[in-house]
């Protein structure tokens, strides 16, 4: 026994990676059954509707833009030409009672074999993030070890495993094409950069946010040699408008660009079917992003004229403060997908101390995905019998029994969206403090390179 | 090309690449097709379902003892819809619908379940229909998911043309609102005091704070059809009425879809609930099968249907007066048609 435990530590030794890789895995295809079975739902209203021929916006039931619809598409392919899921969800009577009106929740219980035909792309996602983490790490540090703790901060961070395997939103995909973009400038490949870059827009559109801080990124990167820079800017921009073109192209031939865009009204809650207060919050949303672009528009201008020797660190933190800032808007967990890997990569590149940023989304994103436990277990209940739903349905009962004007879910609930948005204002609040309350000098703790210095 | 940027460019050519190939799949090439066929012969109905996929499959085989399901539907859509909305919302636990749109999705679900005779009117289009379709209403639909209708065919009287319309055979779907409450005379809102009494003789639609049903109408037409909409807002309650078919989800008596006989018509009352998309897939399920008031269930058969055909045989007495619905997709219902004896 001594013996087979000194082996593993020794594998595991010898290849932190694979391990990290092994474990998060292990863990992704375990959670997979454990869902917020409303989203999941709608994910299989969309292969449906793509089924019919209806593509993603004729029927209802998909309100962003295309990517992740697009994805569904090919999931839906391949299932048809390869698998037999059998029904990919079916109305559970014993648990209607969880229908209550706003809370998110359904009857409708996804199957097991659909969540995991949908969730082990995104699993795939989660992957591809993590090792883009990695790559960044060990450009930017060249230290191995370093790379290594960012890979495993990101693969077996809780709050992006719940996001992505919990709720099963696609979020993911947008930080991936993030780092992808972000990674692409520093080697200098613009073209497939914006194409990257429109990718991550049009799936969740909080990278949108970005834009201007990275055209300064790219301006000032270049700024000692004028016509590269005007060249290397043409060229990404080529590249956006490529791929934009391209995934809009269905909408575009069919004169219906503005259903993708639903989601701005839905959100912003300014339909003339919402109260008075959904209206009020959603102009009070559309007031702090208007700020969070004025001031990602400063922090451009302060990128190009006040460059100093580690640009790409101020353009790093320049990225994470304008995320960071869109969230003062108290997010859901899975917006925070976007936020976190980066989190993880200051960790590492900047100063530990925001391991406990990392901590705080963690263990908030990850407790509340899970505030109403029973529910995300009905998938588990409904086809493996691991459960019995009446169980499931009198503990979610008990849990939204009213206490006062308020009720036990709502207080788990309140309570990890506070640790949770607590790890968004640490994190401000760290970069305020180091980048730009003191000068950001004083606050250099790494070597920025560009990867050619680095290699 | 720096020697550490080819993985990650071979990496991001090989992501934006299922990207599109998802698009195509989503809008180029459609990989998914659907049939079904059924044909009845002395006692005997021979069914055949076809998917290029794998998918569930229902085939419902009813008898519908003399009252023939519609051949076609109009959805009023109500243009003034928001004039009003606020008052009686204040009044009625009223859910905002976006009348067009709505009205809209009812039509492509009905149409991927082989009933493609939809027509969306506004005030003018529904006054003329129901004058002209008046003498003979039979095998016309309605469905109304406004609160309110024009002065011209309802103002709350048994003479109304509406009324009439229904009398004479014409089949009502109502749902979203509280059947026959107001109607609008020189765009101004009126609200007519006794609507239960005229359309049901009878109060016997929940007005009160009941929303959601908790348990199953057990005739067999819930997982025949695979209904979903369990919202109960606005629904109907039929005990002790006769001619009338309960079905779906209920509580406290009160069901999800009922249908009534209204003189030689019929009205269909559908429950309301917050997420629409079920609303939607049950009201055309409903209307694409045909049912009705009188309608009963011989017999029902599911399965899985995996790239290629399945099929199957029901036995039944009521010669002349069968007609089956094969629908695909289960809970996702993405194709059905209407085979009849």
């Amino acid at each position: 026994m001594t013996e087979l435990f000194r082996k593993v530590k020794d594998a595991v030794a010898a290849h932190p990676l694979l391990t990290l890789i092994i474990i998060g895995t292990i863990i992704r295809l375990l959670m997979i059954p454990t869902t917020l079975i409303y989203d999941s739902n709608f994910w299989a209203i969309v292969v449906r509707n793509i089924e019919t021929g209806n593509g993603l916006y004729e029927l209802e039931g998909y309100y962003y833009t295309p990517v992740w619809g697009y994805v569904l598409g090919l999931i839906s392919a391949f299932q048809s030409a390869f698998l037999n899921l059998g029904e990919m969800g079916i109305r559970v009577v014993d648990a209607l009672p969880v229908e209550i009106p706003d809370m998110y929740l359904t009857a409708t219980v996804t199957s097991i074999s659909f969540l995991y035909s949908v969730k082990i792309p995104l699993l795939i996602v989660d992957l591809v993030t993590s090792y883009l983490i990695y790559v960044l790490v060990r450009d930017v540090t060249g230290d191995q070890k370093k790379a290594v703790i960012a890979f495993g901060l990101t693969f077996i961070c809780p709050s992006i495993m719940a996001a992505t395997m919990g709720i099963g939103m696609p979020d993911g995909i947008s930080i991936m094409f993030l780092l992808l973009t972000i990674i692409l400038i520093r080697y200098d490949q613009p073209f497939l950069a914006g194409m990257c870059y429109s990718i991550s827009v049009l799936n969740k559109f909080f990278p949108a946010f970005l834009f201007f801080i990275i055209l300064a990124y790219m301006i000032s990167r270049y700024m000692d040699d004028k016509k590269k820079m005007k060249l290397q800017l043409l060229i990404a921009l080529a590249g956006g408008v490529v791929m934009t073109a391209i995934i809009f192209l269905p909408q575009l031939l069919q004169g219906d660009l503005a259903s993708c865009f639903q989601f701005l009204s839905d959100r912003s809650g300014t339909d003339s079917g919402d109260s008075l207060l959904q209206t009020l919050i959603g102009y009070g949303r559309i007031l702090l992003y208007s700020l969070v672009i004025a001031a990602s528009v400063w922090m451009s201008y302060d990128l190009i004229k006040k460059r100093s020797d580690d640009q790409f660190r101020k353009f790093m933190i320049y990225c994470l403060t304008t995320i960071g800032l869109c969230f003062v808007y108290p997010p859901t967990t899975q917006y925070l997908v976007l936020m976190t890997p980066l989190v993880a990569y200051f960790a590492v590149v900047e100063s530990k101390k925001y391991i406990r940023c990392w901590l705080l989304l963690s263990i908030g994103g990850l407790l509340m995905t899970y505030a109403s436990t029973s529910t995300t277990l009905l998938p588990l209940a409904v086809y493996a019998g691991m459960f019995n739903v009446t169980d499931l349905v009198n503990f979610f009962n008990v849990t939204v029994e009213p206490i006062g004007p308020i009720n036990l879910f709502m207080i788990i609930y309140f309570i990890t969206a506070v640790i949770q948005y607590l790890g968004i204002v640490l994190t401000l609040w760290y970069i305020y403090n180091d980048h730009f309350r003191k000068t950001p000098k004083a606050a250099v703790n790494t070597d920025d390179s560009d990867p050619e210095d680095s290699a | 090309m720096d020697k550490k940027a080819v993985p990650i460019v071979i990496l991001a050519v090989a992501l934006c690449t299922v990207v599109v190939l998802g698009e195509v799949f989503t809008y180029g090439i459609n990989t998914h097709s659907f049939s079904a066929d059924a044909e009845f012969s002395s006692g005997t109905m021979d069914y055949s379902v076809y998917s290029s996929g794998s998918d569930t499959y229902s085939v419902v085989l009813m008898q519908k003892n003399g009252v023939e399901p519609i051949a076609d539907l109009r959805i009023y859509v109500n243009e003034n819809y928001d004039d009003h909305y606020s008052d009686v919302q204040k009044k009625s636990k009223l859910l905002y619908t976006q009348e067009q749109y709505y009205s809209e999705q009812i039509q492509k679900h009905l149409k991927l379940r082989g009933f493609g005779d939809v027509t969306l009117v506004n005030d003018k289009g529904l006054i003329d229909f129901i004058n002209e379709t008046s003498s003979n209403p039979h095998g016309h639909g309605l469905l109304v998911t406004s609160y309110s209708l024009p002065s011209e065919v309802y103002s709350g009287h048994d003479t109304d043309s509406l009324m009439t319309w229904i009398g004479n055979g014409g089949s009502l779907y109502w749902s979203s609102s509280e059947i026959g409450k107001y109607y609008t005379e020189n765009k101004e809102l009126k609200e007519v005091p006794d609507n239960q009494m005229l359309f049901f003789g009878r109060e016997c639609i929940n007005t009160g704070e009941l929303e959601n049903a908790t348990e199953t109408v057990d005739n067999g037409f819930r997982t025949a059809l695979t209904l979903q909409d369990s919202g109960l807002r606005f629904a109907m309650n039929t005990s002790g009425l006769e001619n009338s078919l309960a079905m779906g989800y209920c509580k406290d008596g009160y069901s999800s879809v009922s249908f009534v006989k209204h003189g030689s018509g019929m009205i269909c009352i559908i429950g309301t609930m917050t997420e629409i998309t079920y609303q939607m897939e049950d009201t055309a399920q409903i209307i694409a099968s045909g049912v009705t008031y009188a309608t009963g269930i011989i017999d029902n058969a599911k399965g899985d249907v995996v790239r290629g055909t399945v099929r199957g045989s029901m036995s039944y007495t009521s010669v002349g007066d069968s007609w089956a619905y094969i629908y695909i997709g289960g809970t996702y219902t993405l194709y059905g048609r209407c085979f009849s004896d």
